[in-house]
């Protein structure tokens, strides 16, 4: 029953929703397009927010995660695009029966901005070489950790905060271009999410 | 309980959002107050000087990645105390990214004196050109400095697929001979005897500038180099990269420009 109100949230919301990973052999049971969690992102460089499916293996150690972003006009869009993130969280630590942390999360994204101002590699009018980087792709490296609890709350059996720290590639250009004027701290953005594990 | 811990994290991200290291997006559009407008606010500035017949400004560009250079240059002009007002001949940013355009403003609000500015080809990439048109404002615009009327006009044709640019009716509009003022000077990234400025334009564009005689200088950068030259009749700036570490003074006076000199920091 579970299953069937995860797998229809899925559907239903994009966001995904896969059973509960009770045990491996439930785990083999679940296709692999179910998603296991749905995760919803504040910054990061991705959007005001950003939320999609994610999927886990090895009991959660890796993820892999497709987020769909969105900055609003009061928060200086409108823009929209969509974001790739895989990371891995080697240990999990169980604070009590409840509650659990985190402590390490290391991970890459790969974020594409929609719209034609953007490009992928620039447009033929322009002559070679005039632009050799993409406006509509940035690339990133992230760190974080998170704490949670393994509590049932309606179709979420574990649902967890994070916090990561990241930085894209052309933030740590500018950071290295310019060692007097812009330290390392100014090549480093904040995101928080959450993970709704189903 | 899901929900209410839901709206909990989103009220704990919007309270976040406050924070500068919560960046939504490389190419969102600054909301800062003191990032609006900017043109505005040192026009207003520079209307509340009293100009004198003689006066000098400071030309720079391309600042774009060289940071480190382009806050060195904030002290350099500030030294001068003959620059009354600073002009800034476009491409502030590399790639047209929120985080550039806030971090050379913070740097330009050092500046002693206004700084005033064109668009430059790397400022529209992506979504920079809504960036530069909420910080600063209007690509195409025009004040006056005394008798000397500056025309600021986007330049950059290879940035606009469907439209072209510059604006030459605009242009011809605005160095129409009124009684407020006796010269002009057209500020614009592109010059007009570069490959990236539309070629069929370039012709019309020297028409218009030459009509009237009244058009004195034509301020350009672009090209990461200094030059001062006569272009089919046309006196012809260009200011330097930042990278290189000078700006371009400009001295004018009521026979027109008096003095053009690169200055090294």
């Amino acid at each position: 029953m579970r299953r069937l109100a995860a797998s229809a949230c899925a559907l239903l919301l994009a966001t995904g929703a896969g059973a509960a990973p009770a045990g491996q052999e439930e785990e083999a049971e679940r296709p692999f397009w179910i998603p296991d969690a749905a995760q919803i992102q504040h910054a990061g460089n991705l959007g005001w927010i950003a939320l999609g499916p994610a999927w886990a293996w090895w009991e959660r150690r890796i993820h892999l995660a497709l987020l769909f972003s969105w900055v609003p006009p009061f928060a200086g869009g409108t823009l929209t695009g969509v974001a790739g993130k895989v990371s891995i969280w080697p240990m999990e630590l169980e604070l009590d029966d409840q509650f659990f942390v985190r402590p390490l999360e290391l991970g890459a994204v790969v974020h594409y901005t929609f719209g034609e101002s953007y490009f992928i590699r620039q447009p033929d009018r322009y002559p070679a070489s005039y632009y050799d980087y993409s406006t509509a792709v940035r690339v990133g490296l992230l760190a974080g950790a998170s704490v949670g609890t393994a509590r049932d709350l309606w179709i979420v059996d574990r649902s967890e905060l994070y916090l990561e720290v990241g930085t894209t590639d052309l933030e740590l250009y500018l950071h290295l271009r310019n060692p007097e004027t812009r330290p390392l701290t100014d090549a480093l953005h904040l995101a928080a999410g959450v993970l709704l594990w189903f | 309980m899901a929900w209410r811990g839901a709206i909990a994290v989103f009220l704990l991200a919007a309270g976040l959002s406050a924070c500068d290291a919560f960046r939504v997006h490389p190419y969102a559009v600054p909301q800062d107050e003191w990032l609006q407008d900017l043109t505005q606010k040192n026009l207003a500035k520079i209307a509340r000087i009293d100009p004198p017949e003689t006066f000098s400004s400071a030309a720079f560009g391309d600042s774009q990645r060289w940071q480190d250079e382009t806050s060195a240059v904030v002290p350099s002009i500030n030294g001068d105390r003959d620059v009354l007002f600073a002009v800034h001949v476009g491409d502030i940013t590399e790639f047209g990214l929120n985080q550039e355009y806030v971090w050379l403003n913070e740097y330009f609000q050092g500046l002693r004196v206004p700084l005033v500015t064109v668009i430059g080809n790397h400022d529209l990439l992506g979504n920079g050109g809504a960036i530069y048109d909420s910080v600063y404002g209007p690509r195409n615009y025009t004040f006056h400095f005394g008798r000397t009327k500056f025309v600021m006009l986007d330049s950059n044709s290879r940035e606009y697929e469907r439209r072209l640019v510059p604006d030459l009716a605009w242009l011809e509009r605005e160095l129409l001979p009124e009684p407020t003022w006796d010269r002009a000077i057209v500020v614009a990234h592109v010059p007009f005897d570069d490959d990236d400025f539309r070629r069929e334009l370039r012709e019309p564009y020297e028409a218009i500038v030459q009509r009237h005689g009244n058009v004195i200088l034509s301020l350009h950068g672009h090209n990461h180099a200094f030059r001062d030259e006569l272009i089919d009749g046309i006196r012809l700036v260009q200011a330097d990269k930042m990278e290189n570490r000078n700006w371009t003074k400009i001295t004018v006076g009521p026979e027109g420009i008096l003095d053009v000199q690169r200055v090294f920091f």
